[in-house]
């Protein structure tokens, strides 16, 4: 139909992708724009926003945005309603000069419900079909010559795992052209019909949310869309014979099912883990002992200043601190992009919302929390598909309970030096069984959180729980490199930036005192070594302590001591506390700090060996006895020590109420169970 | 008698969907591919009774069932 509408292409200076979830639009994405692509915020609010550079023939550099998918201009959660925004508001800086609408040829009339609307908002549009190959194997046949001249627009025909078809799709963004879609005004649109036929972004903007009138406006345009939908693929699409049981309906008996379904998901749980505690160990050893290596060589080639223990002490230390967690974080959001990607993530939440229900949270919450497993800061974020505001808040505010990895090497040392390296029953190692305890203990107060805090969180608005289960299919793997590279460096970049200026805070604390205390340090230890006549490395240490103790850090650790004397917790811990407060993985960091201080900084044993030795000052019992350990770990694990996490709820909820509540409460819960666990095992 | 719903379903049955409330919901659903006149089929229910996954042309689509109760059937 009227091909003689003018080409657009002198003005396109940037597309978007837009298309329903499961279409291979992010793959499309990754695949025109490789890793050259920017992942951003959306202005003001935290929808991820990715964007690339792309060479289009004819029209030289195009800036492509990846808007999250959709199935229609109505949005149903937080993250969709900026993504709409972008299309519908005229004003918007983001709005596309031209969109190309990713559809599945399996599923054409359902995809092409969005293209009708984006059609009516007025954009240039190219219609890029995917699935083509699962349409023909289901029966159907297409005729794509005559769904463009229906529609009006050029179609591609892709394939997002070959990228066979991505050249074509190039040479028709040029091409571009609005869509010829008519449609009957729908009745009884009374005093809206202007803004119907004017403008129709702005007609959903106030549609969305609106009152009975526009929900009714909206019902009767969804049907007319359909019916007119009816009429274009008339001679369009064919099905022969009647679609058979597949694949997917078969694996979903066993994956759905009430027992085996259960199964199944703990069984690829645990092999997750498995799988990342022994992947993860390798480059997380490589890490930490090129760490080690590059501070001793700069401590050797660079003269003795503070500059130079700046760096080495304070810098390297801080950025290997960032770098130790990148294997197990990448391993795990890779694994969990599997799940995503073959469509089994679909499953888990479609199995467990009655469960999550009960906790007032939703079954898309299980994303969230499993996220939470490797770091809170993506975590939180995943919960934006949460269409209910309270189930997204409660999912928002009990997610840091889930024990990240952060938590990992505080509970390592600790039971390291607590636990005995035994095994029980012969095959069970006691150690491990601590590390797997916390992890429960981290879900127990997580999901027992969430039951709490709904009977104080007042719901405000409803919505509707709806969630498509994708077919199964293989997933792509360099969409789940993508995925993982990209949320990895989020966190190097998000949460990275806070845990090394934290580093570098913690090193001027430690190095440096009130007035001339740090000068007095120095001069009692050369008296006692002289007098007790120590041989020159316990001489060195001795300095070593003493000057901690009189720094601001041990300062400030002696301040607070009578608060956690309850605890079990003595000064040295309390300057651990304090470290930690903002990144708690900043814990281990300050041990080393504390107990291998100067001149024989080895790694590993060495540490664990002090640690086994040190007395409580007041007590003279051994400060790392078991039930200090378990008082420190359930501590370490229940109380809000991430200044990331704090941040990136308060941006969410956008209010400082609940990111102050969270922190306050997480910390109090922290502190009572601590101190229940140290009276019942002291 | 009150109509039937898309909740009364049995695991693997078919019906017609009859009406559909003009809210948020109904909106929803429609675009889905819920619509009057479209076939449905109960595929699969979830263990514990909720949600449900009905199919809708080739959409798997989940739905709880409370939401479900709202569209009469025949």
């Amino acid at each position: 139909m009227a091909p003689d509408v003018p080409s657009t292409s002198a003005r396109i200076r940037s597309v978007a992708l837009v298309g329903n979830p499961n279409t291979g639009k992010s793959s499309v994405f990754n695949l025109l724009t490789g890793l050259r692509q920017r992942v951003g915020n959306f202005p003001g609010v935290t929808v991820e926003k990715r964007e690339g550079q792309v060479q289009v023939p004819g029209l030289g550099e195009v800036r492509l945005l990846d808007l999250p998918g959709l199935y229609s201009l109505t949005p149903r959660s937080a993250d969709e309603e900026v993504v709409t925004a972008v299309l519908l508001d005229r004003d918007s800086p983001l709005r596309p000069d031209a969109v190309v609408l990713v559809a599945d040829a399996s599923n054409l009339k359902r995809n092409l419900f969005l293209f009708t609307q984006v059609a009516s908002l007025g954009l240039p549009m190219v219609l890029a079909v995917t699935m083509e190959d699962v349409s023909r194997g289901l029966g159907q046949t297409t005729d794509f010559q005559r769904l463009s001249e229906q529609l009006g627009v050029p179609v591609a025909i892709l394939n997002p795992r070959s990228g066979e078809g991505l050249d074509e799709l190039l040479k028709k963004i040029p091409h571009a052209r609005r869509a010829q879609v008519s449609l009957p005004e729908p009745e009884g649109l009374n005093g809206l019909g202007d803004a119907y036929r004017e403008d129709y972004g702005g007609f959903m903007l106030a549609a969305v949310g609106g009152n009975g009138q526009y929900q009714k406006a909206l019902a009767r345009d969804t049907v007319a869309r359909y019916q007119l939908l009816d009429t274009l693929l008339q001679g369009v699409q064919k099905q022969a014979g009647e679609a058979r049981i597949g694949l997917t309906e078969k694996l979903d008996r066993v994956l759905l099912h009430p027992v085996w379904g259960y199964a199944i998901f703990l069984g690829i749980l645990f092999a997750i883990f498995q799988a990342v505690f022994l992947l993860a160990s390798y480059p997380m050893d490589a890490i930490d002992g090129a760490m080690n290596g590059l501070s001793s060589l700069l401590n050797t080639l660079l003269p003795n200043s503070w500059l130079t223990r700046l760096i080495t002490e304070g810098l390297i230390p801080g950025i290997g601190g960032i770098l130790v967690f990148i294997p197990q974080i990448a391993i795990l959001f890779a694994l969990l992009a599997v799940l995503e990607d073959t469509g089994y993530m679909a499953r888990v939440i479609f199995i467990s919302d009655k469960i999550m229900r009960r906790f007032g949270l939703s079954g898309r919450s299980v994303v969230p929390l499993f996220s939470g497993l490797a770091c809170a800061v993506p975590a939180i974020m995943a919960a934006r598909t949460i269409e209910n505001r309270k189930e997204r808040l409660l999912t928002i505010l009990v997610t840091p309970f889930m024990s990240c990895s952060a938590r990992i090497p505080v509970f390592t040392v600790l039971t390291a030096v607590s636990v005995p390296e035994r095994a029980i029953w012969g095959f069970l190692s006691l150690q491990g069984l601590v590390m797997f305890s916390m992890y429960m203990i981290g879900i127990f107060f997580a999901v027992g959180s969430a039951w709490v805090l709904k009977l104080f969180v007042k719901s405000k608005g409803r919505s509707h729980f709806m969630l498509e289960l994708p077919y199964f299919k293989a997933p792509r793997w360099k969409n789940v490199l993508t995925e993982s590279y990209l949320k990895s460096r989020a966190f190097v970049t998000d949460a990275g930036k806070i845990i090394l200026v934290i580093a570098l805070a913690l090193w001027f604390l430690a190095a440096y005192g009130p007035g001339d205390a740090m000068e007095k340090a120095e001069a009692r230890a050369t008296a006692i070594a002289q007098k007790d006549n120590l041989p020159e490395v316990e001489a060195e240490s001795l300095k070593q302590t003493l000057k901690l103790e009189s720094s601001y850090a041990g300062v400030m650790g002696h301040a607070i001591e009578p608060a956690i004397r309850p605890l079990g917790f003595d000064w040295k811990i309390g300057m651990a506390l304090i470290a930690s407060f903002a990144a708690r993985e900043v814990f281990v960091g300050t041990m080393a700090t504390i107990h291998t201080v100067g001149a024989d900084l080895e790694p590993g044993g060495r540490l664990l060996e002090r640690m086994r030795q040190s007395r409580d000052a007041v007590t003279g019992k051994p400060t790392y006895r078991p039930s200090v350990a378990f008082s420190l770990m359930i501590f370490y694990l229940l109380a809000m020590q991430c200044m990331s996490t704090f941040s990136i709820v308060r941006r969410e909820t956008n209010s400082w109420a609940w990111a102050i509540g969270q922190l306050v409460g997480m910390t109090a819960l922290a502190y009572l169970c601590s101190w229940a666990v140290f009276g019942l095992m002291e | 008698m009150t109509p039937r719903t898309l909740a009364d379903l049995k695991t693997g049955e078919r019906a017609t969907i009859l009406d559909i409330p003009q809210d948020e919901l109904g909106v929803k659903l429609m675009e889905m591919g819920c619509l009057p006149g479209s076939d449905v089929r109960l595929r699969q229910v979830a263990p514990m009774g909720c949600p449900i996954c009905l199919e809708v042309g080739r959409c798997l689509l989940t739905i709880r069932r409370e939401s479900a109760a709202h569209v009469t059937i025949g």
